[in-house]
């Protein structure tokens, strides 16, 4: 009992110091925002409590230390402060410690892997669980994720699948929106993801709003502007400033050719909150509007925020592919983007080793790899694109003009500078 | 893991599942690089998620040959619901099965299926616009003061079909096209919200019967604190306590049937001991599959058939609280996809529920031994005759296997003088003999669980059989009519005081 109130005691203590570095990095940012989750803090802090005291009433229990950890988790995530993920990770050990192999506490674990990209480890943890019980929803989903992310694609199919029968849902539904998108049916994914908005829950509005947002990238993907945008705006009236759906609002007014509108939407998130996505993308339409030093910026900006990323995420892709995109760091490039590919061989990964291989003139390799990457026929703007650079360079023109047609088409989901790049050379092989 | 939160978690000190719930849903999160595309990962479904069932015989004056079976879904709606409001989910199957043979199996399901047409497709306002404003015919605000109310942006219909399986498993449709009313916005858009919008949603059926779908007060009460408070035992008694889930509303599905459609003979039985007397009730939806892949997707049409395949029960419920207080939380999802043919798995937990475990712990009573054939009987097989409940009195509906349903002896009558307690209160006509809307299946179930019932007479004493949880009525009156629950709490009340309720966040500390 001492040792357990001891244990509280530092978790109390812990949290404290926690929440006071949250302070401080407050105060280091620009502006904070006060989103509705800011709202909810004492909810989560409430529940922080409750599961202490369970932890101090049955501590042979795992009940209360997985309590503990969830609410840690929702801390973590509501506050961006990734201490508590580790709080979280040390309580679910206390927990598999008083009762070894505990399901929740399994289950809380792979979710905290999948947060912090290790899906190898996610992977084991939930089959691990699986052990157990095997006809668990939530852990195919798990499964799903993590194979969707180690680039198992037949694996993730069969996984979701099992999800579904076991119970369709609207997360499973956004799971197969997901997976057909990934395969290139991109009307199939719009009508999962119909499904997946209709089963949200109502109580949720970011639930609803995430939902809208997805379905309306796959109907900007389709080239349906005009519905996608209705989407984004309905996500926005759902839950204002949630940042995806900013993003996607700012994506469609790019291809509407409203430069300026996006670049407000984009200003105003960057007054909100320190998103590496919305630095990298105004510094983008900065340059094209020609304000060269507004764009200098913003890169900078977004080089500073996606290192903290990259260290959180462990992993270097949006990082590599802004420094490939910008001929600067490609020796350092080649060697992340291997690294990463030795840990993953999703089709995004093979992707950027393809990327960096070719700009580091490998260009035979380089081929091998974005073969890889468009294994399973995705319908990517990017993949595509360098798809049609590499076989270029080959001169397999058919297929260069092919894929750099498919990137066009689906050109809503690039960036603008790489966009105009794509269209000249398409003209130069017609 | 998808029952209402303040039942389910609370009632079993299983606060995890709340925990996992809210931390596995999708949070706003300070932006990361969105190259991990986190889909929500558990979600509730409210949509699909039962949240009560009622069988009684009808009390409403001249309804004397009817039974009444009510189910409700989406749990704890916020009264000022916007921007989206509560709808019955047009890709959800909703059903209430009767099993009139005893084997767990439905003889006689009732389907009822949605869907939401758009009378303004344009309006971004949702439930209520003002359409008539538009056409030049209305004024500013919206107002929606009928069911064919231009203003009614969204209304609801839905078709009904029986299905008996003594003709095969063939469905028939009794009734479509009738009209759900809209939430009850508020004074402004929704006045005389009973008499002008909730009466009128009451159809008629050709068997005589009616039918109601639309949003209601939520009429279960509880207070989970006092259930449970260790330290101020108020719980002991009928009041003092605060009723949890006063404030929210549900949607309710009502149907009303002759008796005879619903017995084994397809006749009215002659008695509560004849053999067709007793029926077994409970509600499911199902949601369909849906085959990740599709095999052919190269037309770029946007009409593409839909590739949703089969349905898949994904909630199920009978008597009150079992889903809460029986099943372990593991097995929710096993127990939400089953049917009660399939109930023997279960039987474990009834016939040694961790809840009598808990109750003991925490009030320091002793509970009956297991293997707990009291419990088995009022949740699993029904109550034979006996010297206890008397020699008219039963509920036995089984082939001899346990299956969890709500059983119904629909032979014997309303009650002169309805006790809340039902049984427990020396009323035939209530719960655990099918259940009406007032009655207060929490202190009767934790007596049952606690062993204070005449079924087990060493332990039926105090404080065994005076459990409860200080909450003796719902926070609105029920209807004395057919929909029998109450007017939905309005979401924008200009008359009397706002209404309040108790979230999940106002829950106590735990013992």
């Amino acid at each position: 009992m001492k040792a357990v109130k001891v244990l509280l005691l530092l978790s109390m203590v812990a949290g404290a110091v926690t929440l006071g570095a949250i302070h401080f990095r407050s105060k280091s940012k620009t502006t904070t925002s006060v989103s509705p989750a800011a709202a909810a803090q004492s909810k989560v802090d409430q529940r922080i409590l409750r599961a202490q005291q369970l932890i101090e009433r049955m501590p042979k229990q795992s009940g209360g230390y997985n309590q503990l950890a969830s609410a840690y988790m929702q801390k973590a995530r509501e506050t961006g402060d990734f201490g508590f993920n580790q709080m979280a990770d040390d309580t679910i050990t206390r927990s598999l410690a008083v009762e070894p192999d505990n399901y929740d506490a399994l289950k809380l674990r792979a979710k905290l892997q999948l947060t912090y990209h290790r899906f190898a480890e996610a992977l084991e943890t939930a089959h691990r669980a699986q052990r157990f019980r095997i006809d668990d929803h939530d852990v195919w989903g798990q499964i799903t994720d993590a194979l969707v992310e180690l680039g198992d694609y037949p694996g993730a199919v069969k996984a979701a699948q099992k999800m579904v029968d076991l119970r369709p849902d609207s997360s499973a539904y956004a799971r197969v929106s997901y997976l057909r998108s990934l395969h290139g049916d991109t009307n199939g994914a719009i009508q999962a993801m119909n499904a997946a908005v209709k089963a949200a829950n109502p109580n949720d509005p970011e639930a609803i709003a995430w939902s809208r947002v997805q379905l309306g990238n796959e109907l900007m993907n389709a080239g349906k502007l005009d519905t996608a945008e209705k989407q984004f705006d309905e996500a926005l009236r759902i839950f204002p400033d949630h940042h995806l759906a900013l993003q996607s609002k700012a994506r469609a007014r790019v291809a509407a050719g409203d430069l300026q509108g996006a670049v407000q939407i984009y200003e105003h998130e960057r007054a909100k909150s320190p998103s590496a996505d919305a630095a990298q993308a105004l510094g983008d339409l900065y340059r094209l509007l020609g304000r060269g030093d507004a764009a200098k910026t913003e890169y900078a900006a977004f080089e500073s925020l996606e290192r903290e990323n990259a260290a959180l995420e462990r992993s270097w892709r949006h990082m590599v592919n802004y420094w490939l995109d910008h001929d600067s760091n490609v020796e350092e490039a080649l060697r992340l983007a291997t690294r990463e590919y030795e840990s993953r061989k999703d089709i995004f990964t093979c992707d950027s080793l393809a990327w960096a291989l070719f700009k580091n003139g490998r260009v035979a390799e380089a081929k091998k790899l974005i073969d890889e990457a468009l294994r399973i026929g995705t319908k990517d703007a990017r993949i595509n694109y360098h798809a049609g650079v590499i076989f270029k360079t080959l001169n397999l023109r058919d297929k260069a003009a092919q894929h750099l047609q498919l990137g066009a088409a689906v050109n809503s989901s690039f960036d603008p500078v790489q966009e105009q790049t794509a269209r000249k050379m398409l003209a130069e092989l017609e | 893991m998808r029952r209402p939160l303040v039942r389910g978690i609370a009632l079993t000190f299983l606060l995890s599942a709340l925990a996992l719930l809210l931390t596995l849903s999708p949070a706003p999160t300070r932006s990361l690089a969105s190259s991990h595309r986190e889909a929500p990962l558990i979600v509730a479904d409210p949509l699909a998620d039962n949240t009560d069932t009622y069988a009684f015989r009808s009390t409403e004056p001249g309804r004397t040959g009817f039974v009444t079976l009510i189910a409700n879904w989406i749990p704890f709606e916020e009264p000022s619901g916007g921007p989206h409001f509560y709808k019955f989910d047009d890709t959800v199957l909703y059903e209430i099965y009767v099993d009139n043979t005893g084997d767990g199996v439905e003889d006689i399901a009732y389907q009822f299926r949605f869907k939401t047409r758009f009378t303004n497709p344009d309006s971004i306002l949702g439930m209520a616009a003002p359409n008539q404003a538009l056409a030049g015919t209305g004024g500013i605000e919206p107002l929606i003061t009928s069911l064919n109310d231009p203003d009614y942006n969204e209304p609801q219909t839905y078709s009904v079909t029986r299905i008996d399986r003594r003709n095969g498993g063939r469905g028939v449709v009794i009734a479509q096209g009738l009209v759900t009313p809209p939430n009850n916005i508020g004074e402004r858009t929704t006045p005389n919200y009973e008499t002008a919008l909730g009466q009128p949603a009451v159809y008629p059926l050709p068997n005589g019967g009616r039918v109601f779908a639309g949003q209601r007060d939520e009429g279960f009460y509880i207070d989970v604190g006092g259930a449970f408070d260790t330290l101020k035992l108020k719980s002991i008694g009928a009041t003092g306590g605060v009723d949890s889930t006063a404030g929210f509303n549900v949607n309710t599905i009502a149907i009303e049937v002759p008796i005879q459609e619903l017995t084994r003979t397809g006749t009215v039985p002659t008695g509560p001991t004849a053999p067709d007397a007793v029926i077994g009730v409970w509600a499911i939806s199902s949601r369909q599959k849906i085959s990740v892949l599709r095999s052919d997707f190269f037309n770029d049409d946007d009409q593409d058939p839909l590739t949703l395949g089969p349905f898949q029960q994904v909630s199920r419920l009978g008597s009150p609280l079992v889903n809460e207080l029986i099943i372990p939380l593991k097995l929710k999802d096993r127990f939400n996809a089953s049917t009660p043919a399939n109930d023997s798995q279960f039987a474990q937990f009834v016939t040694n529920p961790q809840l009598a475990q808990l109750l003991s712990a925490v009030f320091g009573i002793t509970v009956p031994a297991a293997p707990r054939n009291d419990l088995v009987a009022i949740f699993a097989t029904g109550i034979p005759v006996n010297a206890v409940t008397g020699p008219n009195y039963t509920t036995f509906l089984s082939d001899g296997r346990p299956h969890e349903m709500m059983r119904l002896n629909v032979e014997i009558p309303p009650s002169a003088s309805p006790s809340r307690l039902g049984l427990l209160g020396g009323d035939v006509a209530g719960f655990p003999n099918g259940r009406r809307v007032f009655d207060d299946v929490v202190d009767i179930s934790l007596r049952a669980v606690a062993g204070g019932t005449p079924f087990t007479p060493a332990t039926n004493i105090s404080p065994n059989n005076t459990l409860g949880d200080g909450v003796a009525n719902n926070d609105v009156p029920f209807l004395t009519r057919f929909p029998y629950l109450g007017t939905p709490q309005s979401g924008n009340s200009t008359l009397g005081a706002p209404h309040q309720h108790h979230t999940v966040d106002a829950l106590p500390a735990l013992p």
